[in-house]
Parts: structure tokens; C-alpha cells; sequence
């Protein structure tokens, strides 16, 4: 190839490569720094940012405040992922077992609450679980029970905001279990049944280790989103009753455009990062070594 | 045995669908309903008693037409733009050499790595400090950029057979002109695939356009009907009628492209 050919081709490429570049540099990459940078100053928005160091990290590491709302999204994290991953599983599962053209429809079923946006699930779970007029609460009260707060109980918010979010997910997870089971080998199974191995041990000496990629995709981008859950929470509770689910994200938001405290909410944004790809590494390396003790 | 087994799964199969889909049936069936009936808790309703009429409310509101547009533009804006651009991308990191190429690509594929959340706020800072904040740009622009189909184009692309573009650089033809006239035309299945997926995503999208626009002109339907719940005056009737338009896209695009929507889920899980 000659110099000139070659030139053209680099130049060409960049030019092709410019309009994504230059968006992953200003969307993606400036805002990154630019939180760490301006992490270190006390700044509104408005005035002027003073440098203050390290203040903002002292001081959100004593804020009650942020601590809670950590302390929250750690709990929304302990419901959404493994309420999503079973219920999504088992109906992989169910869906895989059921033979003939009926498989798709089924799969077509589940996976249409997906379909709709976090907004609109939001409004249509609130006009199930409206405390005082609600078919829930109805349907509980009919059957003799004595109805419930949900959402708007600080008890039940969360589970409530929960329970939500798993429902819109569960036809996502559903698909990637189901596209991996599609994947086991069927000798597999033949194997075992002469072996004269149950149902059950079937599924964990063969299914779950066949499937463990998978299981560790949907349990680690399960993890970050709920890191990250803000959609559900600001239309159903808006964060409350009484703070009980105001995740940090919704603290992030709530510090910047409510009180003000722009560079405060830069540092709390930085931890937050912090702890998802702490978290990530941490699921990594657990999943890596349990495969490597099986 | 077998036969008495299949027939106890699409039972449980029917009962789940029934349970799952429930609030979906009742946000439908509820947006014909009268006011008065809205809570009303029997499941099959006073059928002659449905009504047009919270749909024809809604849709003489000033401003849901306006949300609604709002959305299509932007959700289609960000499509069409993430199309050109990443196909763009995918191509010359599939077939293009240069120097760079490494570096360029695995940058780019870190930036994967950055949750939205995180740089939220320094991104309306940087949108305000380019003069973008309430306007449809500022949801657009910032939405376009996305590693995600960049690498999917590229895996796309180093698949199929170089033959072809070679006897079109036979025939004196540029890297682009190759790209333009060859390639693209080839692109279509992974493009369908993400053109749905982008779609979908952008048209769902709240938290960044609630944070961009804060005048309301430029808000998405997302943004207004999250806000309808707030409004005193606002009805439950007319708020499910609005929900239910909110996500007749969404919904239809499920409904006849499905495919390609697990299609493009597939592509980003791993698999085994």
C-alpha cells in the first residue's frame, strides 16, 4: 500500500470516527472529569466555585443524609436483584418447558410489560395499589383483610417500588435466560435421565452451570441499574413516605436542582461510582471463584 | 403422562400471564371508563358504559399533542443520528487501518463503563454551558452518543465477507464511497434491529429530559404525564387515557417487531 493510500485511509477514518468521538468526549467523557474536578469545590451553580479539598467527601461521609439514602439503595438492591433473577428464571424455565407454538406465545406475554416505559408502569401500579381506592386494597378488604398502605407506607414503599421495577424488567431477564437455556445440549439432560437423575438435580448440576455466564450478565447489569433505580421512585413516592426511598441517585438529584449544592453533589456522585464498579469487581471475582471450585 | 404435564404448564403459563399483564388490562379498560366508575372494582365492567370521551379530554389538553411531538422528534432525532454515526464508527473500526486504532476503540469502549447517574449533573452543566438546555437539542445531542451500537456495528461488520467492498476499491472507489454505497445497504438487519431498540429507549427516557428541559414547551410526554399525577385538577381517567397514548408506541412496536427487540436484547447479553 502506498504512503499516500495510507494517508487517505487515516484521514478517512477519523473523519468517520469524528461525530462518535466527539460525542463520547463531551457527553460522556468531560462530565466525568468535570464531576471529579469540581468534587473538590464548594459551588451553587451561580457564584463562583471556592476549592475546599477534601471537605465535600468529609462531609457527606458524616451527612445522615447520604449514609440513609445508601442505606436505602442497598436494600432496593437486595429486593430488585433477586426478585428479578428468580421470577425471570422461572419463567425461562416454564416458557422453555412449554412445547409447540404455544412457547412463543407465552414468551410474547411475559415479555410485554417490558414494553412500557418506567413512567407509565409507575401510574399504572399506583392506580392498583392507591391505598384508599385501589383494586388491591379492594380485593384484600373483600377477602376479610385489613387493607394496606403500599407506596404510601414507609414500610411497604420500597418493596412496593420493588416490586414494580422487577415486573418491567422481568420480560428482559426472561429473554437472555431463555436464549442460554435454548443453548444447554440436550444429551445433557438424556445423560442424566439415565443416570436416573430428579428434576431437580438436573437443574443444579446441569442448568446452573450451563447458564452461569448468563446468571452473572443479568446479576451484574441488575446490580447497576438498581444502583441507579430514580424513574419508578420520583413518579410513585417521589422519594418518600418520610425519605423511605430516597435511593442515592434520587439524593444526587434532590442536592443539585432542589438545595443547590452542586459540588456536594459531584462528590456524592463520584462515591456512588465508586461503589458500582467495587461492586461489579466484587461479582466478578466471586463468580470466577466459585467456577473455579466446581 | 407427558400429555397431562403440558397441559398443567400452560395453565401456570395462563395464570402468570393473567396476573402480569393484569395492570396493563386495567390501565387500558380503565382509560374508557367515566369518572365515576374509574375505581370502580368489578374486572369486566359496565360494558355500554365505556366511553371515547377521556381520550378526546386528553387530546384537547394544549399541551399533550405538543409533549407527544416532542417525543417523536427527539426519540426519532437520536435514532436516525445514532444510525449514521455509529455505523460510521462500527465500519472503520472493522476495516480501517490507522494509527490509533486500538487506543480509539478501547476508549471508546470504556466509556461503557460510566453510569448515567453519575455524570448527570455535570452533563445539564455542560449542556447549559452550550447553550442547549431547553430546547429538543438538549434531550437529542447528548442521547446520540452510545458505545454500545458503535460495538455492535463493528461486530456486525467484521462478519460479513470483505469481497465485496475490495471490487468496489477495484473499481476506483473511496473508503467512504465503499462504506456509502456498498456496505450500508448491507446493514439493514443489525440496523432495523437497533433502530427499534434506540427508538423505544429514547421515546421511554425521563430522567434526562426532566433534567435538561425545565420549560415546559420543550418537555417529552414521559416528563408531562408524570407531572398530569401531581396536577389537583388532573383525573385518573384522563391520566390513564394519557398513559395509554404515552405507550401506544412503545406498545405497537412491541407488538410487530418483537423479533428484532429480542433480537437486539440477546446481542448485548452474553452467551451460555
Amino acid at each position: 500500500m502506498g504512503k499516500n493510500r495510507k494517508r487517505a485511509q487515516t484521514i478517512t477514518a477519523y473523519a468517520m470516527l469524528a461525530p462518535d468521538i466527539i460525542g463520547l468526549v463531551v457527553f460522556v467523557f468531560i462530565p466525568i472529569i468535570y464531576a471529579i474536578a469540581m468534587s473538590f469545590f464548594k459551588w451553587d451553580g451561580l457564584t463562583e466555585p471556592v476549592l475546599v479539598g477534601l471537605d465535600n467527601y468529609a462531609k457527606l461521609l458524616k451527612n445522615p443524609g447520604y449514609l440513609r439514602s445508601l442505606k436505602t439503595t442497598l436494600l432496593f438492591t437486595l429486593m430488585y436483584v433477586p426478585g428479578s433473577y428468580v421470577v425471570s428464571l422461572g419463567l425461562a424455565l416454564l416458557v422453555n418447558a412449554i412445547r409447540g407454538r404455544s412457547q412463543q406465545l407465552f414468551r410474547t406475554l411475559f415479555f410485554m410489560p417490558y414494553s412500557v416505559s418506567f413512567v407509565v408502569a409507575g401510574l399504572a401500579w399506583i392506580f392498583i395499589l392507591n391505598p384508599k381506592r385501589g383494586i388491591l386494597n379492594g380485593l384484600i378488604t373483600l377477602l376479610g383483610g385489613a387493607p394496606q398502605g403500599f407506596y404510601a407506607s414507609t414500610a411497604q414503599a420500597l418493596p412496593s417500588v420493588a416490586l414494580v421495577s422487577v415486573w418491567i424488567v422481568l420480560g428482559y431477564n426472561m429473554v437472555l435466560f431463555l436464549a442460554a437455556l435454548k443453548d444447554v445440549p440436550g444429551e445433557l439432560y438424556e445423560a442424566a435421565d439415565v443416570d436416573g437423575a430428579g428434576s431437580v438435580r438436573k437443574f443444579f448440576t446441569i442448568t446452573v452451570p450451563m447458564i452461569s455466564n448468563t446468571s452473572l450478565f443479568v446479576v451484574i447489569v441488575s446490580t447497576i441499574s438498581s444502583f441507579q433505580a430514580f424513574d419508578v421512585i420520583r413518579v410513585m413516592t417521589n422519594g418518600g413516605p418520610a425519605k423511605a426511598t430516597t435511593v442515592t441517585v434520587f439524593y444526587i438529584y434532590q442536592q443539585a436542582f432542589e438545595v443547590g449544592k452542586i459540588g456536594y453533589s459531584f462528590a456524592c456522585a463520584v462515591v456512588l461510582f465508586l461503589i458500582i464498579v467495587v461492586a461489579t469487581m466484587c461479582q466478578f471475582a466471586l463468580s470466577n471463584g466459585g467456577s473455579e471450585n466446581a | 403422562m407427558r400429555k397431562r404435564n403440558s397441559i398443567l404448564l400452560i395453565l401456570l403459563g395462563t395464570l402468570l400471564a393473567v396476573i402480569l399483564l393484569f395492570p396493563i388490562y386495567l390501565m387500558i379498560l380503565s382509560s374508557f371508563k367515566p369518572i365515576d366508575q374509574v375505581f370502580d372494582l368489578r374486572i369486566l365492567p359496565d360494558f355500554s358504559s365505556l366511553t371515547l370521551k377521556n381520550y378526546q379530554e386528553v387530546l384537547q389538553t394544549d399541551t399533550f399533542g405538543l409533549f407527544m411531538w416532542n417525543s417523536l422528534v427527539s426519540s426519532v432525532a437520536v435514532t436516525l443520528a445514532a444510525l449514521l454515526f455509529h455505523s460510521m464508527a462500527g465500519y472503520t473500526l472493522a476495516r480501517l487501518e490507522f494509527p490509533g486504532k486500538k487506543l480509539v476503540f478501547g476508549w471508546m469502549m470504556s466509556t461503557l463503563m460510566v453510569p448515567f447517574a453519575v455524570i448527570m449533573i455535570p452533563l445539564f452543566f455542560i449542556a447549559k454551558g452550550l447553550g442547549i438546555t431547553n430546547s429538543l437539542w438538549g434531550i437529542i445531542f447528548p442521547m446520540i452518543p452510545n458505545a454500545y451500537g458503535i460495538f455492535l456495528f463493528r461486530q456486525f461488520y467484521l462478519g460479513i465477507p470483505r469481497s465485496l467492498e475490495e471490487s468496489a476499491h477495484i473499481d476506483g472507489a473511496s473508503y467512504f464511497g465503499s462504506y456509502w454505497r456498498v456496505v450500508m445497504p448491507l446493514s439493514a438487519p443489525i440496523a432495523i434491529t437497533l433502530a427499534l431498540t434506540f427508538f423505544v429507549t429514547n421515546w421511554n427516557r425521563y430522567l434526562w429530559p426532566l433534567i435538561v428541559n425545565q420549560k415546559r414547551a420543550f418537555w417529552v410526554i414521559q416528563v408531562g404525564i408524570a407531572t398530569f399525577k401531581d396536577d389537583k385538577e388532573m383525573l385518573w381517567n384522563l391520566i390513564l387515557a394519557a398513559s395509554c397514548l404515552a405507550a401506544l408506541p412503545t406498545l405497537l412496536t412491541f407488538s410487530f417487531f418483537q423479533r428484532y427487540i429480542v433480537e437486539g436484547i440477546k446481542m448485548t447479553g452474553l452467551k451460555g
